[in-house]
């Protein structure tokens, strides 16, 4: 926590720890937008706009018992309902901002094969899928929860951090999610 | 579907975990450039405020001569120049009672690196006779240029982006105090942005006279 703690107060100021801070969640933060969203050119997308939005805020974030990665999955769980909210329409594109800034773009060979493992990988995957799909037609506060429950392998602790309710609220949200989970999947719709 | 009747075996499913490192890589190299950007740009706002700082002082030491010189072209000046505008003079002098005003808690926050600068060009303005106060929409016909905002070239106009109270600066709403600020022979204009609450919260130098460079300056 205070090795954490020291690195985010350093990634304020300093461009190489603000490299570091996001080497260290973008894994993390990326998988959890493409589990919620299940499509990954739209999971870069939001994971675009997560990273642009912590950059420009980063100066704000103050530690008040609330680890520096729930905030970041909070950045993360407003951007995508910002996403759902918005019907799905592009703010940030990443490659208009590469061309901005001077950067070659991959070559389309790379992007392309990059692209097909990881639908392999999401498809070899088919319990989740289904349950994906249920959950995805939840009202967003069980999306919320019960993704970062089942599919982040979350606490009932951090996900009362990540989504600012207390922990048996958060109980309550996951209780009720799953049984309409459990549901839907007995209804055969999915 | 009975695998998943279980919370236990909810808990227990496997996820699928996808790199891709074009993306990772890529957002990497624009999140460092524009930081540096954004850190390039904060060392420019403070440089002008050091600036403007460096001239003050150089004035105080000019002497009673030039200062009693400066006084016969301020008042030739003031007989041939239109007033200032007295909202212009009023929302200075209240920018100024707020900046010095600021409670302690507003103080610790990331604005109080801005807050000398914003008062040293405060204090400038209400001393300057062509103060006058722009509303949004004559500020972008008067600056064209203040809102052409790219990540490669910078946006003329530099909007404090962690304003004291934590909210985004709007820049419709923002009044706009411009003035002239002379540095020997040169002569810039300056516009401050200010928000309802008196705070400024955006700045920008355009250069109307370039001086003759100075040696030993």
């Amino acid at each position: 926590m205070q090795q954490e703690h020291d690195l985010v107060e350093r990634a304020k100021q300093d461009s190489t720890a603000f490299g570091d801070v996001y080497d260290l969640y973008y894994p993390k933060i990326f998988n959890y937008i493409l589990r919620r969203v299940g499509d990954i050119e739209i999971a870069e997308d939001v994971t675009t706009e997560v990273f642009m939005k912590a950059l420009g805020r980063i100066h704000t974030f103050t530690w008040r018992g609330v680890p520096f990665s729930a905030w970041l999955y909070r950045i993360a769980s407003n951007e995508m309902a910002n996403y759902f909210r918005d019907k799905h329409t592009r703010n940030i594109s990443l490659e208009t901002m590469m061309e901005e800034q001077g950067f070659e773009p991959a070559s389309d060979f790379d992007i392309e094969t990059a692209y097909i493992e990881a639908q392999e990988e999401i498809d070899r995957h088919q319990q989740f899928l289904r349950v994906q799909r249920v959950i995805m037609e939840l009202p967003l506060k069980y999306q919320e929860a019960l993704s970062l429950r089942y599919f982040e392998k979350k606490s009932i602790a951090e996900i009362s951090h990540i989504m600012s309710k207390r922990p048996g609220t958060i109980k309550s949200i996951l209780s009720r999610g799953a049984e309409k989970v459990r549901k839907a999947l007995l209804q055969g719709i999915h | 579907m009975k695998e998943f009747l279980e919370d236990k075996q909810l808990n227990d499913m496997s996820v699928p975990t996808v790199t891709l490192t074009h993306h990772q890589v890529q957002l990497k190299h624009v999140l460092l450039s524009t930081m540096q950007q954004k850190q390039a740009t904060k060392s420019r706002l403070t440089l002008k405020g050091v600036i403007v700082t460096m001239n003050k002082q150089k004035n105080i030491l000019t002497g009673a001569g030039i200062a009693g010189a400066l006084a016969i072209a301020v008042f030739a000046f003031s007989v041939i120049t239109p007033p200032k505008s007295a909202n212009a003079m009023e929302i200075a002098r209240n920018a100024s009672h707020a900046l010095m005003n600021m409670t302690p808690e507003d103080q610790a926050t990331e604005y109080n690196k801005y807050r000398p600068h914003f008062l040293d060009w405060l204090q400038q303005a209400q001393q300057a006779p062509d103060l006058r106060v722009l509303t949004y929409d004559q500020f972008i016909a008067a600056y064209p240029e203040a809102m052409e905002a790219s990540p490669r070239s910078g946006e003329p106009l530099r909007v404090i982006d962690n304003p004291a109270d934590g909210a985004m600066p709007n820049v419709h709403e923002l009044r706009y105090l411009e003035f002239t600020v002379t540095d020997g022979d040169s002569k810039s204009k300056v516009v401050v942005g200010i928000n309802a609450q008196n705070i400024p919260e955006a700045a920008m130098t355009s250069v109307v006279k370039m001086g003759a460079p100075r040696i030993g300056a």
